[in-house]
């Protein structure tokens, strides 16, 4: 075999999708699909840049671009929901923001968890049902997510709707989220020691706690009809109940 | 390097040389024979690099096959099973459906998940992984050098190399170390031995061989480039560079494509549930 005839037979077949076949192919699309996840995580990062500097609709248009090329990404699901919910860059979409963030939730991001479940606890793009914010709290909650794990402790306290009322769940969740530093968990679950007996002024306090750290932590919802509604609709259902147990 | 011609030899014990008349008479070399023996040195220093380089490319290959082997065995069974779920899928919407369209699609997902499960199941999904012992590479070098078809003194003899050296890449490939102490104790104890006649022709086949021996070199530094540009090598590296920074690269893929895998099963679940309802 002379030099130019080595040289022809080295020449490695071409880097197109026809040509490849069986194995190679499998490798091919491997090598793709990590390209199309790494281009993704790049158009998170932009959104998040953008998010931060409150240029939403960039935002959006990255976290778009990014979940076409990922469309599993949960954390792209669940800041397309987040901008979905809050009507950033986006018209307001309720339903659609659900949709994102139980697409994440269901891949177990806990922050997808969390607002699936205060959604389901508003009535916002999902019909108001108490067990089931109560399950994705839980979820968020178990892997940690100290907002989650103080609403979780705040449904079982209040025994809200069709979660069965339970001091000492809703005192170990309160723990868990104080624990982590959780200012209003600390007051709740202060609360719910001195006042075990439970009189209504302490679920009056507690819905006030809730909303000042909803004010607090989550000030985009300032002025969100829903979140009040909640709140209030929550209100009645709790002060109403005569509460009674010790823990 | 003696003189190889080694005259006067036979009288060495007979004939009293004074001693450093004798040391004088076999250092004498005529400049053919002084350059005969400079190439025989340089070709000996090319061979032992040629074997290393037989060694790097044979191992690299083995590494790459076994890579494959892993990838198919993590990654591509899933992409099979997406392949799957996608034909089903694809096939229950032209059941429904019922349009020439959805039927073509149908029978291209059926063919791609078919294409996809040879591959992710064939012969190449069971090369298992390679760790060379250091015995395994030095009779590996040693056969290398030692079979090397490029230093072959003829046609036939190159043939029979050839055919050598395609073993020794095999048993080396499958770390079978007995075979390759099999191979080398069938050669002749020294190739080299087998000599032409006269200097002049021992120089040609020198010089024949040292341009064969660098050819090789050339051409393996060649297919290990060409080798390092293919997706399976790329991603071998990504796979390497995420193992030094503590990931395992083909969960990470596995876990997004099975990822995918559920998804469409759901897609699919939910659309035969509701073809049924109607």
């Amino acid at each position: 075999m002379n030099e130019s005839e080595k040289q022809i037979a080295l020449v490695p077949v071409q880097p197109s999708a026809l040509t490849k076949v069986g194995a190679k192919s499998l490798v091919a699309r491997g090598r793709a699909d990590l390209r199309a996840k790494a281009e993704a995580e790049e158009w998170l990062k932009k959104g998040v840049d953008f998010q931060n500097e409150e240029r939403y609709e960039e935002a959006y248009a990255c976290f778009e671009s990014g979940i076409r090329l990922n469309p599993n990404h949960s954390k792209l699901q669940y800041v397309l929901g987040v901008l979905l919910e809050s009507g950033q860059g986006v018209p307001q979409d309720y339903e659609q923001a659900a949709e994102w963030y139980r697409k994440a939730a269901e891949q177990g991001d806990p922050d997808a968890q969390y607002s699936l479940g205060w959604l389901y606890m508003a009535g916002q793009g999902a019909p108001q049902d108490y067990a089931q914010a109560a399950g994705w709290f839980r979820k968020s909650a178990e892997q940690g997510h100290s907002w989650a794990q103080h609403n979780l402790g705040w449904l079982y306290h209040g025994g809200e709707g069709n979660v069965p009322q339970d001091y000492e769940q809703a005192a170990e969740w309160y723990r868990k989220s104080a624990e982590q530093g959780d200012a209003d968990a600390q007051e709740s679950l202060g609360d719910l020691y001195r006042d075990g007996d439970g009189v209504p002024g302490t679920m009056l306090r507690l819905l006030s706690g809730f909303a000042r750290r909803l004010s607090k932590e989550m000030p985009e919802r300032n002025g969100h009809s829903g979140v009040c509604i909640s709140a209030v609709t929550a209100c009645p259902v709790i002060t109403q109940k005569p509460i009674s147990g010790t823990i | 390097m003696r003189c190889t011609q080694g005259k006067g030899e036979d009288d060495e014990s007979t004939i009293p040389w004074p001693v450093d008349m004798k040391a004088k008479l076999v250092r004498r070399l005529t400049p053919e024979e002084e350059e005969l023996a400079a190439k025989r040195e340089e070709l000996a220093r090319l061979e032992s690099q040629l074997a290393d380089q037989e060694l790097l490319l044979a191992s690299l290959k083995a590494e790459l096959a076994a890579f494959e082997g892993l990838y198919l065995r993590r990654v591509g069974v899933l992409y099979a099973e997406l392949d799957e779920w996608n034909a089903r899928l694809a096939e229950l919407r032209a059941e429904q459906a019922g349009t020439p369209e959805a039927k073509a699609a149908a029978a291209e997902a059926r063919t791609q998940a078919e294409d996809a499960y040879s591959a992710a199941h064939g012969e190449a999904a069971k090369i298992q992984p390679f760790t060379p012992s250091p015995d395994l590479k030095r009779l590996y070098r040693d056969a290398a050098k030692r079979v090397h078809p490029d230093t072959a003194t003829d046609e036939a003899d190159r043939d029979r190399r050839e055919r050598l050296m395609k073993e020794v890449n095999a048993a080396y490939a499958t770390g079978d170390e007995d075979a390759l102490r099999r191979i080398l104790a069938g050669l002749d104890t020294s190739p080299d031995a087998v000599q032409g006649t006269g200097i002049g022709a021992d120089l040609i086949r020198v010089l024949r061989q040292l341009k064969q021996v660098r050819d090789r070199i050339a051409a393996i530094e060649l297919e290990i480039e060409c080798m390092s540009e293919t997706d399976l090598a790329q991603l071998k590296a990504k796979a390497d560079l995420a193992t030094a920074e503590g990931r395992d690269l083909l969960v990470e893929m596995a876990d997004s494509v099975q990822a995918r895998v559920i998804v469409t099963r759901q897609e699919f679940e939910k659309e035969s549930t509701n073809g049924t309802d109607r």
